[in-house]
Parts: C-alpha cells; structure tokens; sequence
C-alpha cells in the first residue's frame, strides 16, 4: 500500500489534459461532418487495403431478405461506429473510463464541440521509443500488467514468481513468490495496497503489495486460472480458467468458496476484464460474453475463433476482442455489431494480449512474429508495427494515460514511449 | 474532672462477658509464641514427630533415612540401670520390637483375639481330645477331676455322643473285635535310658488277661485316605500321624518314651505334660515351620520311636508285621490292595467290588480285500441323448435302472419349464417369448427371403441386381427392421412391461406399434403416430419403439413377469438445463463470415448475479426477489436411451465401411486451410458439399439396404464426377418426400457432442428450421431420413465429426493434437533458440513435423505434429488427399450453387477420422484406389 501509494500528483497526472489530449479530433471532425451514410462508404473504402474488398455488399447481393437485413445492420453499424469513433477523441471532459456515456445521443452535446474545434491539435503519438528494458530474470514473461496508475508494473513469470517494478526507472521493486506454478497474470488493486495474481497452479493469490505476503488464496479452479482481475472496489476478485468457469472470489469476507460461478462457457476462459458493473470474458469457444450485473443479463457474442483477449474501450461502448485467426475485432458493446476489423498481424496459436491506446485511439496487438502492431482505431489501417524481439510478443500493456507501453518477450520486459518523450516528463516515482 | 469520675463509677457496674486475661506478672517476660519452626509434635513414645510425607509408617518416617529416632544409629551410651534394675529383669522380645509389631497386623498383637481354645479348629480338637484322655487315663482320679477343674471341660457334642454309645477315648469307632488290637508293648529288656520305669500295673494286666468272649474296640485309626496328591512332597512321603504318634496311642500301647510315670503321677496337669513330652519327642522330618503354616503341630507331625519295633520276633499273626518295621499303616498290604485300585474315596454305603467286572469286548476290523484302492472313482456318466444306443442299451441292461439314471442325469440339463413340468407346476403368465409367431406366414416369407438376400448382399456386392423384388424403400427398410428384430421382438402382452409409462400417450402409441407389429403391418407407426408430430419426431418415435421392443424382448418378459413396477419413480429422466441456450453456431457462424455481426451472433439471456456480488460491484440487484443464481434453469426431458442405441446388424459394418471410404474420399480435398477471410465461399460450398455428401451417404447407406448395391459401385465408379447424388437422386422416391430432413437425433448427436452443449433437448423447431433452412439447397430433396444413425457407431462418430464448425476447431484442434491437455491457446514457449529468425509457432513439434513442413505447402493445411504413432497414418493420407486434389476441386467448381450456409469442419472429421483408421483400413483404401480413378 505504502509502497505503491499514489503520490500527490499521481492522480492528477491521470486527468490532467494534455496538449495531445485533442489530436485524434482532427482526422474526425471532417468525417463527423459529412452525412452518416456517406461515412459509410468512406469507412469501407479506407479499411479497404487491410480488409477484404467490400464484403457487405456481395452477401447482400442475392437481394434476399437476410441481406436487407444485412443492410440495416451496416447503418446502425455505422452509426454506431461513428459514434464510438470520435468520442473517445473528445477530450473535453475525459469522462472517468468507465462512466457509461451514452451512445447517440451525445451527438447533440458533442456537436457544438465538433463545430468549433480545438486549435491544432497534435497527433497522437504512439510508443515507439525503448525507454526501458528490463531484464526479468523470472523465465518467461507470462504477462506484463500495468498499476492502476501506470507508475508500476507487475511482471508475471514462468519461475512461478511476480515481480513489481518501476518501468520508468527500470528498478526492481518486490518479488512475490508463493505460486505453485507459473503465473499467468497479475492485477493491481485501485488502492495499490494489493495484488492478485493467478498462475497454472489453479489458485488465484491475494498479495499484500508491502509485506509481499499472501493474505488469501482462492482454491477452487479445476485447471490452470488464465486470468484474474480486481473489481473497482478490489472487494471481489474474479478469475478465468481453462476449466471454462470464471469465478468471483470475495476478498472481504473469509469464505473459501466463491461468490458465483460463471460456468456458461463451453471452453476455457482466456481473457477477462471486469469494469464497475461488467463482467467481460472471452472464451476459447469463441464468443465474448459480458454479464452486466445492473441489467442482470448476460450478452454471449460469437466471434467464431477462439478468442484470446477481451479489452473494453476507455469509454465502455466497445469490446474489443482478439482471436485465434489473426483478426482483432471491435464490437459495439451494446448491440454486439462489429465496429472494426484489424488484422495483419500473426496470432494463431498463443495467448496473446491486445489492448487499446491510452486515449482509444489505436488499437494495439501482440504479435507471434515478434512485433506488436498498432492499428487505427477507427480506419482499421494498421499504422505501427513495432519490432520488439525475435520470439513471440506474448503480453502488453498499454499505459493507462499516457503514450506508453509495456511488452513482454521471451524473458524480457520493454517499455516503450512516444518519441517525444523525454526522461524530465517522468515523474518522480518511487 | 467529673466526666472520669463518673466513669469510674460506672465501671464498677459494668457486667464483664468472657474471661479475662490473667494479668501479667510483675517482672516476668512476655512469652513469646514458639515460632513455626520450633513447634514440635511428639508420639507417644517421645520421639519427635513430623508431618512428613504420605507415609505414616516405616523407620524413616520423620526422620530422614534413620531408625525413626533423631540420633538414629548412634549407640546409646552407657546409662546406669542401678536404680531400675529391680524392676527391669528380663528383656523379652517385644523389648526389640517395633510398636507396629505389636500392631492388630503385627508380628505379635497384642490385641485380645479368640485363642485356640475358642476357635473351633481341627486341631483344638485334637488337644481336647488329648486333655480328656489324658483326665481319664490317669493313674490317679483325682488329678483328672483336678485337671477338669483347671482345663476348661469342652467336649464336643460328638464326643459326647460317641461316649455316650459306648465309646471311650482312645478307642477306634466302629464294631468291636474280638481281637486284642495292642499287641505292642514295651520290651522289659529294652534298655531305657535314665531311671527305668516303674512297672504300670494296670497295662500289664491288661496284656496278659485274655479273656475268650471279649471283644475289643477297633483300632483307633485314621483310614486310608487316598486322596490326589497336591503337595510338593516327595512320592508316599507322608508325614506321621499325629494322633497316632502323640496321644492317640496313649495310655500305655505306645509307652512314651521319655516320659516316665512319677512325672505322669505327679504332674497334675496332664496335657501340660504331655505337650511337654511331645516337646521332647523327635521331631518330623521337617525343614522348619514355614511361615505361613500356623502350627508345626498339625503338619510334621512327631515321631516317636515307639512306632518302631525295635526287636526282630515272630511275627503276630493279627499284626502282619512279617518282621517289617514299616510304619504301621503300610502293615496291611493284602487289603489294602483292592482299595488301591480304587483311586478316589469310597462312599458311605458302598464297598468296592470283590469280584472285577468281565473284560470289555473288543471287536476285529474287517479284512480288507487285496485289491482295494482308498479312492473312489466316478463311472462316465452316459445321457439318455447319447447318440450311441447300443452304448445305453448295454448300460441299461447292465444297470437295469435307466429310468433313474436319465432322471438323474437330465436333472441338470433340464431347463426351468422343463422342470416346471416335472414337477407339475402351472405356468408363468409370460407372455409368449417370439414376435414372429404373431407373424402371418407371408411376412415369414417375406422375413426369410430379406434374410437370404441380406446374406448374399453380403456375400458378394459384386452382384448389383440380386433380383430382390422389394419395391418401394421405405417398405424395404422397415422391413428390415422386422427382420432385424427377428423372433425377438417383444410383444404387447407383456402388459407390465411399459416403456413409455411416463407419457401415456406415447405408451399407447407403442402398443399399437407392437400390436401392428404382430399383425404383421409393416408401416405401423405411422398409422399411430400423433398427426401433430413432425416427421423426424416420428421418425425417431418409431426407431425408439424398435429398439424398445427389440430390448424387452421375451427374456424380459419372463422376468417382468416376476417383478413388479415400483410405484415411486425417481425424476431421473428430467435434467436441469439453462432455460436459453446459445444457439446454433452454425448461422453464427455464417453471419461471422459475412462480418454481420450484432443481432446474428448475439446472445442474450437473463442472468442473475448472486446478490453478494451485487453488493460488492455496489450494483442494484436487478432481480431482487429472484433466488435464481446465475441462468434460470429449467427441467427438460432428457433424451430417450434408445436414441443412443444400436442394433447389431448384419450388414452394418460394411456399409459403414463403404460410407467411410466414401466420406474420406469426398472429405479430403477439403483439408483445414488456414482460415481466413478470403476462403469464405469456398467454405460455404464444403460446407455445401459436405452436407450433401452427408446426405447422400445416407442415401446410399438405405440404397445398401434396400438391396441397391448399384448405387454404392455407382458412386464408386464416378467419384470423379461431383458427387454422388446423381445415383442418389436417381433413386428417390415420392415416399421420401415425408422424410426429407435427416434425422433428428443424427443432428442431436452431431451438435450435442461437438458444440458441447449442455442439453440439446431444447432445440426448438424454430432452431431447428433455421438449420434448415441452409441445407435446403438443391440437394435437399434427396436427403434421407431416420435410418441413419441406427447403423453404426463408427458412422455416427462420423457425423459428429462432419459437423464440428471448422473455425473453431482448426486452430484449436492443432494445439490439442499438439498436446493433449492443452487447452484453448497455449503460451509461447518459455525461450526460442537466438537463430531462428522465422517464428516457430511449435516448440514442441519434433524434428519429424519440422520436416513436414520443409515439404511445399501444397496443402496448406498445417499439421501439427501430433503423437508419433498417429504421425504415419497422417502422412499417409496426405499422401492420397494428393491424388484426389484435382478431382475435387473440380467437384467444387461445380458445387459452388449456393453461398448461405455455414461450413462444417472438414478438417476436424478430416483428423479424427484419421486417427480412427486402422492401418488395415487404409492400406485397403489405397487398393482401392486405382480403380476409383477410372
């Protein structure tokens, strides 16, 4: 707790708008602008050269009533899209990400906005800087996590240690040790007095992030826990396992059982994010189901391949959802449509994680090809591949507010900035 | 001052409560109380004592390790006795001994206890006796009369009694002899040591008067009294008789010895005297007295010498001494004989036999023959059925109880009605064990002829027009049935058999079935058939009766005869499910290659969180009055048993075989392509081709049945041409019109295992229309209904694998075959080697898959390695997969009418049938080869 603990400016470096707060604004205004349906053309035209050339309109071609059908889905899609697009970009009040912003009809709050548009706005900057490189010594490097804040990063390792680190320094903090097995990832609590971690030995452990002790493990998966995150609260932690479950540990109170048992998946759960009354879980069966504890409902998409990472967008409208056949799909987290499609990178046969940019404006992938592949979030066109190492780039992490990045290889932690980052802008941490 | 005056005055009135303390005296010191330590306790005896310990007694007590005194062994210093010495004489024992001796317990208590004058023991008797005979046999009157004054005159009432019949002491009890007992007397010439004895007068009267008629008193002796030995003393030792050696034989038969008779005279105390002289007797051959004897007196008795004949002289004729000196009790050897055979006591009233009984009877075994054998040896057992009769003649005649023997004989052959019989039972109620025998006799025909041609089908499927006239198909497969049934078909009159007791409705449809069944209808169900029932429902309905039927056939009758229905029923056939299931990938699937995604591939189900977790998300319960935890489940019929179960049939195996080849040859062209966008319609056509192909197998696979090889060497012949379905829809009859949809339970079997589906019950028809509606393309008209999954297992592993979705599955099913318990995407191995440039995407694959894939990527399938074993197989399919390549890409051009559905994996039925292939399987194919080529 101590350790972690936030500093003073830590919070507010997290709000703080920066001048590159509005970039992403100025490729969108124009777009917003023009009709929605006209969008539509444009949209498919520019994903042309990463897509395959215009798929809707030879399904629709039949005429039958599936491809009118296919019709109405594609403009609300659009819309949809269109929606998600730029809000993001907004940077006016950078909502807390995970307040639930309406969709559509934001668009009248938004317009004025949109009508007089921020002075030059800067382009978004992506990682491409090796700031930092950390030597684990831990095997591989199963998952690379940042804190809540992005000061710290959790390293997960195949030696069946965790490991805490500065990345902007490079410094070894704390080593965790106390798994069976590998662990397979890490998630920091909100508060950073705490940790959790989840490894191949079945049990997710609750880690005091001082004392480097293990307060609790949850004993109870039948198979290797893949994942593991904290609820906003770090009151429940929930952790996804090959044995297709996922299941809601109660850090309060000392019941060794969990609360609830999400057993719908027919196969093992390999991702999960969890946001303040969202539950997201990708699954190997191929769908993404998120269960929505306010509505009490549970949505199962079918992306159709084994699904290895689900991340929601900053703003809560989109998942996003990596799968086996090398395709990273955005999907509109309310009616399931597909907002993005962004391939070119290599990813058949691993685990491997994806995530979006600090601002939602790119959407970043691990590759097995060793590099990690940066795309437009909303043209779809891959912008950055970024060669990271010879072996396969198996975990990243994406600061949670600025252009930095995190990525693991092989035995091996990289930290990435923007290139016009500079060692003065790092804060005094630690 | 007045207030201390006043209070004088009333002190002297004051009354005083208590004692006062004595007032001090003047001048004398204030005692002061002993402290604790000095304070001493004494006994009585002046010794301190101590509160010491647990122990109360013992030498050491208070004083440590001591004698009990403070200066403990230290020896006493001379103190004059001068002064005491008057009263102090003599030191007696007790002077040495310790007060606890003297103790109740002790050594020597002091108590007051009863002495042996009182207690009534069997050896006061004996001094009482010796009293009184000493107080009579005194010479002088008056010393006895003295005596009885002084000795305390007890005589037992036994005595008094005895004396009082005429017995006197001294005496033997008993009749009186005639006689004289006491011959022994004391030689006048034995020298006798000190002053010689005055001749008693009256015992030497005694001896010499003899008169005739007199009769004496029996000896006093003790009889012999053999009683078991118990003690340790040596064989026959016996120690003297008291009675005998003390007193018994006083008064002059055994002159004591050492007690002359002025002692006797003037000692007025007889038995004090005679103790003495019992004193001065010798001793026993003792060792001591032992400790926890009481009295020496009774146990080593004293012997005296009086007991011993002193002087060799003839022998006395009544004494049988024969010059022995034996003690006298071994005198009487001869008589006593007897009495020793006799071991034990005599009774009262009984005397031993003089004469000993007659020798017991011994009784000679019998000669054994020569030639006998201890072992037994069973003759062959000869059954009335034996089929040598002259064998059984000659063994009846040489018996002349054949009767018997067969009884016998056939007791263990005889079956249960058999012996029923025998023994003259009624029957069971059973029913009737043969469906066949309700059969009218041109359904036999028909049955025999089906079975003949099923026989020669198998024989030879050369032979392509067997010139079997069973007309129409569907007759003929049902016919089939029947005769697969047999003569084994239950019957309906095996009322208490009720296989569908749940759903009444259907029960009764299955009787009707069976009736019809008996009548020898062929088309049966669908004549009962619930008209709301669809044709797969039907179709299954009539496959579950069948098998119903063929499973509690007459052996169940028999026993269902014998048991009865249990009333209460478990809920075993109803299975919790979740309400909603996801549905059928198969569209999603679809819609996923269309990129249309939203409402086609979105699920959305109710879904309750637990309220904790509601609690903890800080989240509202949306269902706040709902117990339901996680999706609402309902209860579902589970499926029926008979779904699953098959028929062991004749002419399954090779059709399967045939249909295997066929789906091999059909499905390999279509190996595991890396999925991507850009194959979309080319999936959905193997997808086409696959489902058709399905369906035509189907087809063909009834074809088979119904007698039509042609068909199956038809396609055969043309597997170069698009499919089969030509043959297939050659065939098609309007009768298949009503079974156009596959079976169901194929698909539910097919998507139960493959999709992983927790039930597949709850498909509904809409479901069900929707998969429908995608393989309702040209070739649905030929698709052939419910026989299908009743063939084989082997093909219904087929279909499961027919119908995996290919997008799932390639991927994944390459880690599993990877690794098997890998699951979902793995990790990438922990480091790569620094040379390879190229990623790996296998670390695991051996040098053996590296190989692999150095090969062109003709195939663009990448196989991973699986296990070694199964590694060959693989190759060796690739290897024929090339052969037919261009074959079927031909039939794929041909095929590529339709773009809507959703695409079935090739490539998982592709490796799974691989890896159920035997080696024989596919070294047969590769003969086959060649000639499919043409």
């Amino acid at each position: 707790m101590l350790l972690l603990d936030m500093l003073p400016g830590g919070a507010d470096r997290c709000n703080t708008p920066r001048p590159g707060a509005m970039v992403p604004e100025n490729p969108l205004s124009p777009r917003l602008a023009g009709a929605s349906r006209s969008h539509t053309g444009r949209a498919g035209d520019e994903a042309g050269p990463t897509k395959s050339p215009a798929p809707l309109p030879s399904a629709a071609g039949p005429g039958s009533e599936e491809a009118g059908q296919g019709g109405r889905n594609q403009g609300s899609q659009n819309l949809r899209g269109r929606g998600t697009e730029w809000e993001p970009d907004t940077e006016a009040p950078l909502p807390s990400p995970r307040s639930q912003s309406p969709d559509l009809s934001d668009l009248a709050t938004v317009g004025p906005i949109m009508a007089f548009p921020e002075p030059k706005p800067k382009k978004p900057e992506l990682p491409k800087k090796l700031v930092q490189n950390l030597e684990c010594k831990q095997g591989a490097v199963r998952a690379v996590r940042f804190n809540v804040d992005g000061n710290y990063c959790l390293t997960c390792g195949s030696d069946k240690s965790l490991k805490l680190w500065n990345p902007h320094k490079g410094t070894l903090l704390k080593t965790y040790s106390g798994h069976g097995y590998e662990v397979l990832d890490a998630a920091g609590s909100f508060n950073n007095s705490q940790l959790c971690s989840c490894g191949a030995d079945k049990t997710v452990a609750l880690w005091d992030v001082a004392s480097g002790q293990v307060i609790r493990k949850f004993r109870g998966h039948a198979g290797k826990v893949n994942c593991v995150q904290f609820n906003e609260e770090a009151t429940v932690i929930l952790s996804g396992s090959i044995d297709s479950s996922v299941r809601c540990w109660d850090c309060r109170s000392r019941r060794p059982d969990p609360i609830q048992i999400l057993d719908e998946a027919k196969d093992g759960v390999s991702s999960l994010k969890v946001s303040d009354y969202e539950i997201l879980s990708g699954s190997v069966d191929g769908r993404v189901r998120r269960y929505d504890l306010r509505a009490g409902e549970l949505y199962s998409d079918y992306i159709g391949s084994p699904v290895t990472s689900v991340c929601f967008s900053k703003d809560g409208q989109c998942t996003l959802a990596a799968s086996l056949d090398s395709t990273l799909r955005l999907l509109d987290k309310d009616t399931g449509e597909l907002l993005g499609e962004y391939t070119g990178h290599k990813n058949t046969a691993y685990k491997l994680d994806c995530c979006l940019s600090e601002k939602d404006t790119h959407v970043a992938s691990c590759s097995e090809d060793g590099k990690v592949y940066f795309w437009d979030l909303v043209e779809g066109s891959l912008t950055l591949s970024l060669p990271v190492g010879r072996g396969v780039v198996q975990s990243l992490s994406f600061h949670p507010s600025e252009p930095g990045l995190l990525t693991a290889t092989e035995g091996r932690v990289q930290f990435w900035r923007e290139e016009t980052h500079t060692a003065e802008e790092q804060p005094p941490a630690c | 001052m007045a207030a201390p005056e006043a209070s004088d005055s009333e002190e002297e009135e004051l009354a005083g409560y208590g004692t006062a303390l004595e007032p001090l005296p003047e001048g004398e010191r204030i005692k002061k109380p002993i402290p604790l330590q000095e304070q001493t306790v004494k006994d009585e005896k002046g010794r301190y004592k101590r509160f010491h310990g647990a122990f109360s007694g013992g030498f050491s007590a208070g004083y440590f390790n001591t004698v009990g005194s403070k200066e403990g062994w230290a020896p006493s210093t001379f103190v004059s006795s001068r002064q005491k010495r008057a009263d102090k004489t003599v030191l007696g024992p007790e002077d040495f001994m310790d007060e606890e001796d003297l103790s109740e317990y002790g050594i020597a208590p002091k108590e007051i206890t009863t002495t042996d004058d009182f207690a009534s023991k069997p050896k006061d008797r004996i001094k009482e006796k010796a009293r009184q005979i000493a107080g009579i046999t005194a010479s002088i009157p008056g010393a006895t009369a003295l005596d009885d004054l002084i000795a305390p005159a007890k005589i037992t009432i036994g005595v008094e009694l005895l004396r009082k019949m005429g017995w006197k002491e001294g005496q033997g009890v008993g009749p009186r002899v005639k006689r004289k007992p006491r011959k022994q007397k004391p030689d006048p010439e034995v020298k006798v040591y000190g002053c010689a004895l005055p001749p008693e007068g009256s015992e030497d009267e005694e001896d010499e008067y003899q008169p005739e008629n007199v009769t004496f008193a029996p000896k006093d002796v003790m009889p012999v009294d053999l009683t078991p030995k118990e003690n340790v003393h040596g064989l026959g030792y016996r120690g003297l008789d008291p009675t005998k050696a003390l007193f018994g034989v006083s008064g002059g038969d055994y002159p004591n010895l050492f007690t002359d008779g002025s002692e006797k005279t003037s000692n007025l105390l007889g038995d004090l005297r005679h103790s003495k002289g019992r004193k001065l007797g010798i001793s026993g051959q003792a060792f001591g007295v032992g400790a926890l004897e009481e009295d020496d007196d009774d146990i080593y008795a004293t012997e005296t010498l009086s007991k011993y004949d002193t002087v060799l002289k003839d022998e006395e004729p009544g004494d049988m001494l024969y010059g022995w000196t034996a003690p006298k009790q071994y005198k009487n050897k001869t008589g006593m004989e007897k009495e020793v055979r006799y071991i034990g006591k005599i009774l009262d009233g009984f005397s031993l036999a003089s004469k000993s009984s007659a020798p017991k009877k011994t009784y000679i075994p019998p000669d054994l023959p020569r030639d006998y054998r201890p072992v037994h040896y069973f003759r062959p057992v000869i059954t009335a059925r034996n089929e040598n009769p002259l064998l059984l003649q000659a063994l009846v005649e040489s018996t002349g109880k054949r009767e018997t023997d067969t009884l016998q004989q056939n007791k263990h052959t005889l079956n249960a009605s058999q012996r029923r019989e025998l023994l003259g039972e009624t029957a069971l109620k059973g029913p009737c064990p043969s469906v066949l025998e309700y059969l009218s006799v041109k359904d036999k025909e028909r049955i025999k002829e089906a079975k003949q041609a099923a026989e020669q089908q198998m024989k030879t499927q050369t032979l392509p027009q067997q010139s079997l006239n069973i007309s129409s198909s569907s007759d003929g497969v049902h016919h089939k049935w029947q005769m697969a049934l047999g003569g084994q078909l239950a019957t309906p009159g095996s009322s208490d058999f009720k296989p569908f007791a749940k759903n009444p409705e259907k029960q009764k449809r299955y009787e009707d079935y069976i009736e019809s069944l008996k009548q020898g209808q062929k088309d049966t169900s669908e004549s009962h058939s619930d008209p709301g029932m669809t044709e797969w429902e039907r179709g299954r309905e009539r496959k579950e009766f069948f098998h119903a039927a063929v499973l509690y056939k007459s052996s169940n009758s028999v026993l269902s005869s014998r048991f009865t229905r249990a009333k209460h029923e478990d809920d075993t056939d109803k299975v919790e499910v979740p309400r909603d299931q996801e549905m059928d990938v198969d569209d999603k699937e679809s819609a996923v290659k269309m990129k249309m995604f939203g409402k086609l591939t979105r699920d959305k189900f109710e879904w309750h969180p637990e309220k904790l977790l509601c609690k903890r998300f800080n989240v509202p319960d949306p269902y706040s009055n709902s117990s339901i935890v996680g999706l609402p489940k309902v209860k579902r019929d589970k499926y029926s048993v008979f779904n699953f179960l098959t028929l062991p049939e004749s002419t399954t195996t090779t059709i399967s075989q045939t249909t295997n080849e066929k789906i091999q040859q059909n499905i390999n062209p279509n190996k595991p392509k890396k999925p991507s966008r850009w194959d979309i319609s080319d999936k959905e056509k193997k997808k086409k081709d696959s489902i058709s192909e399905f369906i035509s197998l189907a087809r063909s696979k009834a074809d088979i049945q119904q007698q039509q090889p042609e068909s199956v060497i038809e396609d055969r012949s043309r597997t170069n041409e698009p499919l089969p379905n030509k043959a297939v829809n050659e065939s098609t009859d309007q009768e298949k019109e009503e079974e156009r949809r596959p079976s169901m339970d194929l698909f539910k079997a097919i998507f139960a295992s493959s999709s992983d589906e927790k039930s597949s019950s709850s498909e509904e028809d809409s479901d069900e229309e929707a998969h429908q509606t995608p393989s309702s393309v040209p070739n649905s008209e030929s698709t052939k209904p419910a026989n299908l999954p009743d063939t084989s297992s082997a093909d219904v592993q087929e279909c499961m694998a027919v119908t995996n979705e290919p997008d799932l599955v390639s991927p994944l099913l390459k880690e599993k075959l990877d690794k098997e318990e890998e699951f979902g995407p793995r990790l990438p191995p922990v480091f790569f080697s620094s040379t390879t440039q190229r990623h790996e995407p296998v670390p695991l694959a051996s040098s053996l898959e590296a190989s692999q894939k150095e090969k062109p990527k003709k195939n663009k399938e990448k196989h991973k390695a699986k296990r070694e074993h199964k590694h060959k197989k693989e190759k060796k399919k690739k290897h024929k997969k090339h052969r037919h390549k261009g074959k079927h890409k031909n039939k794929k051009s041909e095929k590529n009418s339709s773009s809507d559905t959703a695409d079935s994996s090739d490539s998982l039925s592709d490796i799974e049938e691989i890896t159920d292939l035997s080696s024989q399987e596919l070294l047969r194919r590769l003969k086959h080869l060649p000639a499919m080529k043409q």
